[in-house]
C-alpha cells in the first residue's frame, strides 16, 4: 500500500526546503529590518549587515539538506509502504504566530520595565509607537507582514497534519 | 527517535555546513574561530544612535544651523520650528558630514533678542529610516 497524501506532503516539504523566498517580514522604524524563514535570516540595523547572520545562515543553509533527506527518505518509504510522518513544517509554520507574541512580551516586560514605551499588540499590520525619552519625541511604525510565500508554507504545515491523521 | 532518514540528513548537515566554512575561510578552516570572534566584535559599536551635533551662526540677514552627522547613515531634517523661525524644505544630513543649513527667520528683531537671552525655543523633526525624531532646544 502506498500512501499517496504522504508522499504529497513530503515533496510539498522539499519545495519548502528549497525554495530561497522568505517567510517574515519585520521592521521596527526602519531602524531594525528583519526578514526571515526557518532556513534564511537577514537583519539590517542602522543600515549595517552583519557577519554574524552570515554565520548563522551557514547552518540555516544546511538545515535545509537536513530536512530535504528527511522528506525524501520518508517520501521512499511511504511509497514502499512504511508510514513515517513528519512535522517539522506544521511546528516552523504554525509557530511563526508566536513571533509578534514574543517581540510584544519583550516590550511590554523588559523594554517597558526603563522606557516609558506602549507597545500594541497586533500580529500582522503597521502600529505606529511613541516613545518619550529625555525631552525628545520619537515616532516609528513597527511592520509585521507574513510574505506571500507563508501562506504557502502554512498550506503545506496543514497538508502535513492531515497527513498524520488521515492515513491513506 | 533516530531513522535512517534523520542519520543521512544529519551526515548531510554536517557535510554542507563545513563545506560552507570551508569556503567562506578561503581553505583554512583555522579561520573559523576569528570568522566567530569577528562576527561578535563587530556588535561592539552598534546600537548608540549618534545624535547630530548642532552649533548656530549669525551672519548679517541669515541663521545657519550647522548640523554635525556622526552617524553612518544620513538623517533628514524635516523642520526647525519656533516661535519667528521655519525651515523652507527638508534637508538631508549626509552621514560623516557638517550640513549648514539655512532657516528662515519671520521676525529678526524678535529672533535676535529671544537668542540673545538665550530663550528661543526651537523643534527640530529629524527622520531616520522611517523613524521621526522631534527635540526641543532652547539656544
Amino acid at each position: 500500500m502506498r500512501y499517496y497524501l504522504l508522499m504529497f506532503s513530503m515533496i510539498l516539504n522539499i519545495i519548502v526546503a528549497l525554495s530561497p523566498y522568505y517567510w517574515w517580514y519585520y521592521s521596527i522604524g526602519g531602524i531594525l529590518v528583519v526578514k526571515d524563514s526557518l532556513f534564511n535570516l537577514y537583519v539590517n540595523l542602522l543600515g549595517s549587515n552583519y557577519e554574524i547572520i552570515n554565520v548563522i545562515n551557514y547552518f540555516l543553509f544546511s538545515f535545509r539538506f537536513y530536512v530535504i533527506s528527511v522528506s525524501a527518505y520518508y517520501l521512499y518509504t511511504a511509497y514502499k509502504g512504511i508510514r513515517n510522518t513528519y512535522l517539522l513544517i506544521m511546528w516552523a509554520s504554525y509557530f511563526y504566530f508566536l513571533d509578534p507574541i514574543i517581540v510584544y512580551l519583550i516590550f511590554e516586560y523588559i523594554l517597558g520595565s526603563f522606557m516609558p514605551i506602549k507597545y500594541p499588540f497586533f500580529i500582522i499590520g503597521t502600529e505606529v509607537i511613541n516613545v518619550y525619552e529625555s525631552g525628545a519625541k520619537i515616532s516609528m511604525p513597527i511592520e509585521s507582514y507574513p510574505t506571500l510565500f507563508y501562506w504557502f508554507v502554512l498550506f503545506v504545515g496543514t497538508i502535513n497534519l492531515i497527513s498524520r491523521f488521515i492515513k491513506r | 527517535m533516530m531513522n535512517i532518514g534523520k542519520i543521512i540528513g544529519l551526515v548531510v548537515f554536517f557535510i554542507v555546513l563545513i563545506l560552507q566554512f570551508y569556503v567562506s575561510t578561503n581553505g583554512n578552516l583555522s579561520n573559523v574561530i576569528t570568522l566567530f570572534k569577528n562576527s561578535i566584535n563587530q556588535f561592539s559599536n552598534v546600537l548608540n544612535i549618534p545624535q547630530p551635533i548642532v552649533t548656530l551662526y549669525l551672519t548679517s540677514n541669515n541663521a545657519i544651523f550647522s548640523f554635525n552627522n556622526t552617524a553612518d547613515f544620513q538623517i533628514i531634517l524635516l523642520n526647525a520650528t519656533g516661535k519667528y523661525t521655519y525651515l523652507p524644505k527638508p534637508v538631508t544630513l549626509l552621514p560623516k558630514r557638517v550640513t549648514n543649513v539655512t532657516i528662515s527667520v519671520t521676525d529678526w528683531k524678535g529672533f535676535l533678542s529671544a537668542v540673545e537671552t538665550r530663550s528661543y525655543n526651537i523643534t527640530f523633526t529629524f527622520k531616520l529610516f522611517n523613524t521621526t525624531f522631534i527635540q526641543s532646544e532652547i539656544i
